[in-house]
C-alpha cells in the first residue's frame, strides 16, 4: 500500500512511503494511492483526496515539475588523499610497484 | 442445512382425545411436503466430537462454543502457543564384524543392559531402568540374555574396535563370545545405534499461560503469546529533494520500530532506536573509504522514525525521484 502526505512541501514534493503493512492506518494529513492512479512525476504533483469509507483516498493527481537539483560534490576522504600522495610521490622517484 | 418446505406450514387437525370433551391433539396436516427440512437437535446444532475439539463436555450448547470462538474474535493475541511434540528412540543400523564388548582388563569393569532406552533430560538417549552387571559374570557366564537388550560399557577404551555409547544387541543376528583377557565379543552380527527422532503433532493454544505442559507423554514447548511477536516490516519511499530540520523524513509503522536498514544502490544507512544519529556504509569491507560521514539527526517517536540532514538531500536519503528501500525490525 502506498500512502501519500497531502500537503506538499516547499518544492512541490510530497513525502510518501510505500508498506506492506499499516493495515488499515493512516497517519493524519495522509492519503492512500490507490494502485491504479497513474502519477508522473511522482512524487511531485497536486494530490486531491476525499474520505472515502473512513479513509483519506487520493482521487486525483496532477503531476507537477520535477526541479533541478545540484549534485553533491564528494570531498576525497582521508585515505583518497594518502594514496594519491604516495602515488604521485612513487611515480616521480620512479619507485613505483607492479608498473 | 435445508429449510423445511411443505403445502400448508401452518395447518394442524384438532383430534378430541378419546374419553375428554375439551382436550384436543394437534396433528400437523401440511399437505404436500417438498422438502422434509434438516432436524433442529443435538445432532445438527453441537454433537459430542465437535464440542470435544473445543474442550468441551456432552452437555455443552452451542453458546458455549461461542465463547470459546469469542477468545480469537476479541483477543487472539492473547492466546499462549505451544509446539507440540513427542521424543522418541528409534534404531539404526550400525557396526557389522568382530566388535568387543567389554573386557576384565579394559574399559569399565561394571557394564548395563536394559529392555529399552528412553530419551533423557537433555534430549540425549539413555537406558531405561538399567541393570548393573560386572564383567567379570558376563565373561564366566556367557552373555546371551543381552540379546535384544541395550547395552552400554560406560567407559570406551578408545580403541575403534570396541562398542560406543549405547549399542542394541540384535535378538538373533552374530555370535556373542569370550575372548582373550576376559573379554566378550560380537561376531557375524550388526550391532544398532539408538538415537532420538523428534515428531511434531503440531501447535496447542490457551489463554492461561499455565494450560501446558500436562502429563501425556508429549513434549510442550512454549513459543510465548501470539501478540508480543517480533515484527518485520519492508517498504519504499520515493525522494523529495528536501532537507534540514524543517524538511526531515519520515517513516511510520503499525509497530515500534527497533531496527532498521534504508538502502539505495550501494549504499546503506543503519537507524538504532536509542541512537540519535545514523550509520551510512558503502558496499565493500567496513573501512574510511566505505564509510560516509553523513550525519543525519534521528528521532524514534512511537511507530514514527524521523531524520534529516543539514546538508544536502543525498545526505538526507532524499535525493528527488529515487527510490530508497528499507527493512524494519520491531
Amino acid at each position: 500500500m502506498r500512502i501519500i502526505e497531502i500537503a506538499p512541501l516547499s518544492n512541490g514534493a510530497h513525502r510518501n512511503q510505500s508498506y506492506t503493512g499499516l493495515h488499515g492506518y493512516i497517519p493524519d494529513g495522509w492519503a492512500v494511492v490507490p494502485a491504479n492512479l497513474d502519477t508522473p512525476n511522482f512524487p511531485f504533483g497536486e494530490v486531491e483526496a476525499e474520505e472515502i469509507n473512513g479513509k483519506m483516498i487520493v482521487t486525483k493527481w496532477t503531476p507537477g515539475e520535477i526541479p533541478k537539483t545540484e549534485p553533491v560534490v564528494e570531498e576525497p576522504s582521508q585515505q583518497d588523499i594518502i594514496e594519491a600522495q604516495v602515488t604521485y610521490t612513487a611515480m616521480m622517484t620512479d619507485t613505483l610497484l607492479g608498473v | 442445512m435445508k429449510d423445511r418446505s411443505v403445502e400448508f406450514p401452518n395447518r394442524y387437525r384438532m383430534v378430541k382425545v378419546e374419553g375428554t370433551n375439551d382436550i384436543f391433539d394437534l396433528v400437523p396436516a401440511p399437505g404436500e411436503i417438498s422438502e422434509e427440512g434438516t432436524f433442529i437437535n443435538k445432532a445438527t446444532l453441537l454433537k459430542d466430537a465437535t464440542a470435544g475439539l473445543f474442550g468441551l463436555g456432552a452437555d455443552a450448547v452451542p453458546d458455549d462454543v461461542f465463547g470459546v470462538l469469542s477468545r480469537f474474535q476479541n483477543g487472539l493475541g492473547n492466546e499462549y502457543v505451544w509446539e507440540k511434540t513427542k521424543k522418541t528412540v528409534q534404531t539404526e543400523i550400525g557396526t557389522t564384524g568382530l566388535m568387543y564388548l567389554c573386557a576384565s582388563n579394559k574399559g569399565s569393569s561394571t557394564v548395563q543392559y536394559a529392555d529399552a532406552c528412553e530419551v533423557s533430560a537433555d534430549g540425549s538417549v539413555a537406558l531405561k531402568n538399567p541393570i548393573s552387571v560386572s564383567v567379570s559374570t558376563l565373561v564366566s557366564y556367557g552373555a546371551d540374555f543381552l540379546r535384544g537388550k541395550y547395552f552400554l560399557n560406560p567407559t570406551h577404551p578408545g580403541d575403534t574396535d570396541w562398542v560406543k555409547g549405547i549399542v542394541y544387541i540384535h535378538p538373533t543376528d552374530g555370535e556373542i563370545f569370550g575372548s582373550s583377557y576376559s573379554s566378550l565379543c560380537i561376531r557375524g552380527g550388526s550391532l544398532y545405534t539408538p538415537y532420538v527422532t523428534i515428531a511434531v503433532f503440531g501447535y496447542v493454544n490457551s489463554p492461561d499461560p499455565n494450560s501446558y505442559p500436562v502429563d501425556d507423554g508429549y513434549t510442550y514447548t512454549a513459543l510465548g503469546q501470539l501478540g508480543a511477536k517480533v515484527r518485520i516490516a519492508t517498504g519504499s519511499y520515493t525522494g523529495t529533494g528536501t532537507y534540514g530540520a524543517s524538511n526531515p523524513n519520515s517513516i511510520t509503522f503499525d509497530f515500534e520500530p527497533v531496527f532498521l536498514v534504508i538502502y539505495y544502490g550501494s549504499q546503506k544507512t543503519v537507524f538504532i532506536r536509542g541512537c540519535g544519529t545514523a550509520l551510512t556504509i558503502l558496499d565493500g569491507p567496513f573501512s574510511a573509504s566505505t564509510l560516509r560521514g553523513w550525519v543525519n539527526a534521528v528521532t524514534f517517536s512511537g511507530n514514527e522514525l524521523a531524520w534529516y540532514n543539514g546538508d544536502h538531500a543525498d545526505y538526507q536519503l532524499n535525493t528527488s525521484g529515487a527510490v530508497y528501500n528499507y527493512i524494519a525490525i520491531g
